[in-house]
């Protein structure tokens, strides 16, 4: 089962019924007895940072979450979720976060080019840092299945069971893994080449390199490369998911990005 | 790189798609839920349902379909039609909808627009404003473009933005169902005073229309359009590839299983 916290934000329509969509049982709850006695937790939320934090603690379900965390229970953070996993954000003000993982959440005006709109919003592509190298490990949340590749995407599988993701198999054209995308203006990124072994492990099973998402947000994500599993570019790279250990976050919404965003859960459910 | 968006419109009345759909393969033309869900496999990035029932037994079924239709499709769904309270916002949200448009709800009830952000986030108010020339300039017309307000229109949309609301869909009554493209001039102008998403409406009829649309006015995010994508006219498949030639950033849709 997979309980959805409650806590007073957002509307949780959506996420609970793109989890039924999968199969999913599905309990929306405001208590600790369902946080302890659930699979896996997903945190959701929308709006502004310190409202979402204060409610959250408010609600007494913030200790029973790190708690849950703590002890290895998987636990995916959605949107303003995935931000208040992080230590701190400066959302109007400066506001504490649960701290599951190391970083903070900050204006994304910082480092984007003026004049692009804030929030960002629409569909973006998702860039795989597991691409750039074999550490860390793309997560498994990004994984897909051979036969999910569209016709796009095909030739990338076919690569990636090559040595090389680049070697053998034919880019398809609209694929969007050259390399100067993994090297340009990251900030994240340590500038080494591509390991083809690493590569090619990474390359198999995965969401497509280059797949849209739907995003809305004014704040990311500022963390340790480490944690980083994929970013998204609005004028800079920001960080689209994340991963500690058992806490997944993405920025995204995937009950609203089509069939990747219920793949994306899909996964996540079964990690 | 964010994409630009392609964005089917679906007049609802009493819980059925009107101006008539005509698809292969698809049971129930006139059905909400079947259609959208066509249209997200075909690749559209976002839906609105637009109510245009006038009883409130309409209303009741209305939300009965976006509850069904939120519960099979999963892309962003925009509800707008007869939105002019915060309750409103509180029926339609709860149904699933992601975003809430306004239209002669925010022309009567100025409270509305910064009431609704508040209480749910810009990022959920959309501003739709019905827009027609009158003497050289650009006024707001109400309900459903039947009656000039007499409201200058460039300086009310940037009120209503200022005010919380996080998209603008402009609609222009001189374009709208003439079919020769979308009316430039008016989203230029639009553009030049907002910074949120704009999403052109009214005139598109053929995908040059959009290629247009895209290359002469950056600031544009999205391009809605209804019969075109109904009638078949413009297939969004056809128009997102010729998109991606143009090397218009598109998001082409990719099937998972």
């Amino acid at each position: 089962m997979i309980a959805i916290v409650n806590y007073g934000v957002g509307n949780l329509f959506s996420l609970s019924s793109s989890l039924s969509a999968i199969g999913q049982e599905v309990t929306i709850t405001s208590t600790p007895e369902d946080l302890k006695k659930s699979e896996r937790i997903i945190l959701p939320g929308v709006g502004a940072f310190g409202d979402a934090a204060r409610k959250l603690f408010e609600s007494g379900l913030a200790a029973p979450l790190i708690e849950e965390a703590k002890a290895g229970k998987k636990i995916l953070g959605i949107c303003v979720g995935m931000q208040l996993l992080f230590s701190k954000s400066y959302e109007f003000g400066e506001h504490e976060g649960l701290n599951l993982i190391p970083g903070e959440v900050r204006y994304i005006g910082e480092v984007i080019p003026a004049g692009l709109k804030i929030p960002q919003i629409g569909w973006n592509d998702l860039r795989l840092t597991a691409l750039l190298e074999s550490n860390p490990p793309v997560s498994k949340l990004l994984r897909s299945t051979p036969k999910a590749l569209s016709p796009f995407t095909q030739g990338a599988y076919d690569s990636a069971n090559q040595a090389s993701p680049w070697g053998g198999g034919q880019r398809p054209e609209g694929v969007v893994f050259q390399k100067k995308d993994f090297f340009s203006n990251n900030p994240h990124h340590r500038k080494r080449s591509p390991s083809p072994e690493g590569g090619s492990d990474c390359f198999e099973n995965i969401i497509p390199n280059g797949e849209y998402v739907y995003f809305v947000h004014s704040y990311a994500a500022f963390c340790d490369e480490k944690y980083i599993t994929s970013t998204t570019n609005y004028g800079a790279d920001l960080t689209a998911s994340v991963q500690n250990k058992n806490i997944y976050g993405v920025q995204f919404h995937p009950e609203k990005s089509g069939q990747a965003g219920l793949k994306i859960l899909k996964n996540f459910c079964e990690v | 790189m964010i994409t630009k968006r392609i964005i089917p419109c679906l007049d609802v009345r009493d819980g059925r798609v009107v101006k008539g759909v005509n698809f292969e393969n698809l049971n129930d033309v006139n059905s909400p839920v079947e259609l959208a869900k066509f249209y997200s496999d075909c690749g559209a990035d976002e839906l609105v349902f637009y109510d245009i029932t006038a009883s409130s037994d309409g209303r009741k079924i209305f939300t009965d379909i976006l509850r069904e239709t939120a519960r099979n499709v999963f892309i962003p769904l925009t509800v707008g039609g007869g939105i002019s309270s915060v309750k409103d916002f509180e029926r339609v949200l709860a149904c699933g909808a992601d975003k809430v448009s306004v239209n002669t709800g925010a022309i009567k009830n100025p409270s509305l627009i910064p009431e609704a952000a508040k209480l749910y986030g810009s990022q959920c108010v959309v501003i739709s404003a019905d827009v027609k020339r009158v003497n050289g300039r650009f006024n707001i017309f109400a309900r459903g473009g039947r009656d000039d307000t007499g409201i200058e229109a460039i300086s009310w949309i940037k009120n209503c933005v200022d005010n919380g609301a996080g998209e603008v869909v402009v609609n222009s009554i001189d374009t709208d169902g003439v079919k020769k493209g979308f009316d430039l001039e008016m989203l230029e102008r639009v553009c030049e005073v907002v910074k949120v998403p704009v999403i052109a409406s009214g005139g598109a009829g053929s995908i040059e229309d959009f290629i247009t649309l895209f290359k002469k006015i950056p600031g544009v995010d999205a391009g809605l359009a209804a019969s075109i994508f109904h009638f078949g006219e413009v297939k969004i498949k056809d128009l997102k590839e010729r998109m991606r030639s143009e090397n218009i950033p598109v998001r082409l849709y990719t099937k998972h299983n």
